[in-house]
């Protein structure tokens, strides 16, 4: 209570004559306030987050480079979806719907960049892989991909330390 | 502080309601919070443009094909072929970029059962000398 009294956590007012205790909670904002600082910077905001689905492992890499705002295509071991939205599974791939789906994307894009002349079609492409996918089958998307004008591939990848 | 014969000015700062609001943010932001810090390996295609059917394949002087389980790596450089362990990787890269200072692509494929990590190490070990990869699937 010694303890108390001196750091002034439970520290009893001078003027307070009718010996209640009140917790000053001004270390305690301050505390708050660090925290909060910290999240808020730790925080990834912005149209490029990427937030892996349940069970999917991304591949570790230490040299890596910024990050862009592009079509994100999502490869799990189910299946593969473009910007959230599933497209096909795994175990039967379907190349020429995934084709179809990443033309729909093109042209959106196209459509996109003639009405805004600041908006650019660049082929940019994010793919965020599980680990585990065989190179068989990615290289099939990746095709698939490069087929509808997506060639410049960006993969996501867990920055190691 | 007390003015001239006026009334106390001493107050406090009522603290509660800013705790409330930083715990509630605070328990939000941990919630969402994602502790990955996600980066991306760039990576061009051996593309195939639309309705061509015609593989356009760029200039690269160096080809490397990892084979097995992702272990071992078959390489052309001019017209050399050869067999290496990935692990050495990235010193013979480095030794390919310093005998051939214009070397700024490099062609990376891969067999059908070679992991997706496999190929992302390989990639990582080529790019701390060569600029360009490009994934190739042929």
């Amino acid at each position: 209570m010694a303890l108390f009294k001196k750091s002034g956590l439970f520290r009893k007012k001078n003027r307070n004559l009718h010996g209640e205790m009140e917790l000053q909670i001004t270390s305690m904002a301050d505390i708050f306030t660090i925290l909060l600082v910290f999240l808020l910077k730790s925080t990834q905001t912005g149209a490029t987050a990427i937030t892996p689905t349940a069970g999917l492992e991304l591949a570790q890499a230490a040299r890596t480079s910024e990050s862009v705002e592009a079509l994100k295509i999502e490869i799990s071991q189910q299946g593969v979806s473009i910007e959230g939205r599933p497209v096909t599974s795994l175990q039967a791939l379907n190349v020429n719907e995934l084709e179809k789906s990443l033309g729909v994307e093109h042209r959106r894009q196209e459509a996109i960049a003639r009405a805004n002349p600041s908006v650019k079609t660049d082929g940019k492409v994010i793919i965020v892989a599980d680990q585990r996918i065989p190179y068989g089958t990615l290289k099939k998307i990746l095709g698939a991909a490069a087929r509808t004008g997506f060639t410049d591939f960006r993969l996501a990848v867990v920055q190691k330390e | 502080m007390r003015s001239h014969g006026g009334p106390s000015q001493d107050f406090e700062l009522n603290l509660a309601p800013i705790i409330d609001c930083f715990t509630v943010l605070i328990a939000f932001l941990l919630a969402t919070a994602s502790f990955l810090s996600i980066g991306f390996l760039e990576a061009g295609a051996v593309a195939q443009r639309a309705g061509s059917g015609v593989v356009q394949e760029p200039r690269a002087i160096l080809r490397v094909r990892l084979t097995g389980h992702g272990e071992a790596a078959e390489f052309e450089l001019s017209g050399k072929k050869s067999r290496l362990p990935v692990a050495e990787l990235e010193a013979r890269a480095q030794e390919w970029k310093n005998a051939h200072p214009n070397l700024e692509t490099a062609t990376l494929e891969a067999d059908d059962a070679v992991e997706y990590r496999a190929v992302v190490e390989a990639m990582e070990k080529l790019r701390a000398a060569i600029p360009v990869i490009q994934l190739s699937g042929s």
